[in-house]
């Protein structure tokens, strides 16, 4: 794959990188950060992605992989963007601050998954390639998301 | 709830696609440095620390670091926020950007290019090395150090032993015994280098500086703000050679969630002659002429034995180089696909050699003193040595597709320390391919389980 096909299939998962990385970092800056090294760990490793149609799977989990590091170091310093973050922030990056807040809400697995699911549109397999967690977590973490959410939302 | 869910999240803002273009556009600055970069890596485990270098400020065309401490690998640490016997010891970093030149937007690494032309011009790099460190052993592609002199401070440009294009420099900071690699662009002059040099000053930080940003976690039992990179547990299940392992796939083509293919093992053979096999099955990323004699044999390679750092006064340094004899393993490994559709499998076996412990878990051997910190380097190849049936495509060394309802042998072929053979074993994780039987462990995401066949 050239830098060019690259380029194109990265801007295709654009979107995807934002709301992915969004949900589990709630931060813009943190986000940013990890898509930007997400980006280029996905080109400097192209030579070990077998099938180009994974790409955007393959990538999302480079991506989340680079968001965990980021959560790994956040564990270790306090940023004061912890104290500050607000919903009604321009990190917020829900349109409806009401159901963000209960997205935001649920724990972290849990939310990642239900992201990747209802917003992104993946399947199942999709996610449980990307997180390398069995069908089954996939389904039960769903399910307890589900479960929140109805709570909640009605 | 789908409806209400999918719409929940904003638009992606233009900044966001901004730093896309840019990582897009640094990576395309980087494909002729790549492998360099990638070996430096590498290298890196074996004397330095390295930071990342955050943006704080910018004071006119001054530009303001903090530096933080930042994990890689499994030992990456910050030292510009160096333990000392009184507490830490905070430096900051000023760089006056020359004209003509600016720092390249939302890069994790220090990073100028010109700014007319976007051409890449320097990165930076500034790590702290024992004493007693070798210069020459730090980098890879070295043939030797030459001492200059750049803007007053003492430096040494390196002499590749094959040229890439891009000139690498380290500039001793003497008043704050830091040592800064850095890299210049092709097109840079002597002059333009000078100066961006001269542009380089450190000072004494404080805590207070530093609480701007962040503070450190009071973690009394941590205080070497060492991060290990090994959160990723891995659980070593044992399975007995003739178990059969199957592997559950889903094609995006036919959205079919149900492709199967099993494996099991046949065969393992051992030797320590390539002679038998099959030149097109050897990864050509070997260089032949290294590893075996003019008969075919393997030959020893070298074992370097660590005494990891504390990452803040220690530096990780060789004890030790070990000669060990090699052996090739050879496995035999059937794969059928029970699936109607082709599917292709990533090679998911490789070489560890384990150590079992009283309570029935393992660890790897490579671990010689787990208190002392002192390990060593693999003993097995992580790389697939040779494979009997791989991808047409030469640069991918992987089994091919697997057409549908086909069953086919493969010969996996992995280089490993002979001593070491009665510990080796076939390890088999979950990695992308998922194992649906034996039933796959889930423990979190971070921990995987590890299927395991001994290969003696």
């Amino acid at each position: 794959m050239d830098i060019n096909t690259f380029a194109v299939l990265v801007s295709d998962s654009e979107d995807t990188l934002y709301r992915v990385s969004m949900s589990m970092l709630k931060n813009e800056h943190d986000a940013m950060d990890a898509v930007h090294n997400a980006v280029l760990k996905a080109y400097e490793n192209l030579h070990k992605l077998r099938n180009d149609e994974y790409f955007k799977t393959w990538l999302t989990r480079i991506l989340i992989n680079e968001c965990k590091l980021e959560i790994r170091k956040q564990k270790r310093y306090v940023y004061l963007e912890d104290d500050t973050f607000d919903i009604s922030s321009r990190d917020n990056p829900y349109r409806d601050i009401e159901i963000g807040e209960v997205i935001d809400g649920l724990p972290p697995k849990i939310r990642l998954v239900v992201v990747m699911y209802y917003v992104e549109g993946y399947s199942i397999k999709d996610i449980k390639m990307a997180l390398r967690i069995p069908e089954g977590t996939v389904k039960s973490r769903l399910s307890k998301g589900r479960k929140i959410l109805k709570e909640k939302l009605g | 709830m789908n409806k209400k869910l999918q719409n929940v999240f904003k638009s992606t803002p233009q900044r966001f696609h901004s730093v896309i273009d840019s990582a897009i556009k640094e990576a395309q600055q980087n494909t002729a440095s790549k492998k360099s970069k990638r070996v430096f890596m590498r290298v890196v485990i074996v004397a330095t620390i390295i930071v990342l270098l955050a943006s704080v400020t910018v004071v006119g065309t001054v530009k303001l670091f903090m530096v933080e401490p930042q994990k890689s690998g499994d030992y990456g640490i910050s030292m510009l926020v160096s333990k000392k016997s009184d507490g830490y010891e905070y430096i900051k970093m000023h760089i006056e950007i020359p004209d003509g030149f600016e720092e390249v937007q939302n890069t994790a690494r220090a990073k100028y290019h010109r700014k007319d032309s976007g051409e890449y011009a320097f990165s930076i790099l500034p790590m702290r090395i024992k004493e007693d460190t070798k210069l020459e052993n730090i980098e890879t592609n070295v043939k030797e150090l030459q001492e200059i002199e750049i803007a007053s401070h003492k430096a040494y440009k390196i002499i590749p032993v094959e040229e890439t294009g891009i000139l690498r420099y380290y500039v001793v900071f003497e008043n704050v015994d830091v040592l800064m690699l850095i890299y210049r662009g092709e097109t840079i002059t002597d002059a333009e280098f000078e100066s961006f040099v001269r542009g380089i000053n450190f000072s004494k930080g404080t805590k207070e500086d530093h609480d701007e940003f962040y503070e450190l976690t009071d973690n009394k039992d941590d205080n070497t703000i060492m991060v290990s990179d090994k959160s990723n547990k891995h659980d070593y299940v044992e399975l007995d050679l003739d178990t059969e392992v199957v592997f559950g796939l889903y094609s995006e083509l036919s959205g079919n969630n149900d492709l199967r293919v099993n494996s099991k093992i046949k065969d393992i053979r051992i030797t320590d002659n390539i002679n038998d096999l099959d030149r097109n099955g050897i990864n050509s990323s070997y260089n032949l002429d290294e590893i075996v004699d003019k008969n075919g044999k393997l030959l020893p390679d070298s074992v370097k034995i660590w005494q990891k750092g504390d990452g803040v006064n220690t530096a990780e340094e060789v004890i030790r180089i070990d000669s060990e004899e090699q052996s090739l393993v050879l496995i035999d490994m059937e794969f059928e696909n029970t699936s109607d559709e082709d599917v292709q499998l990533y090679i998911p076996h490789r070489l560890s050699t384990l150590k079992k412990e009283s309570d029935g878990s393992f660890v790897p051997t490579a671990i010689i003193d787990k208190d002392k910190n002192i390990t060593a380097s693999a003993y097995c190849d992580t790389e697939i040595f040779y494979l009997s049936d791989h991808g047409e495509s030469e640069k991918r060394f992987y089994i091919p597709v697997l057409k549908a309802k086909e069953k086919k042998t493969i010969t996996i072929g992995i280089r490993c320390c002979t001593s070491q053979l009665s510990n080796a074993y076939i390890t088999l994780s979950g990695v992308f391919d998922s194992v649906v039987s034996p039933e796959y462990r889930d423990y979190s995401d971070n921990e995987y389980t590890y299927y395991i066949f001994k290969v003696q």
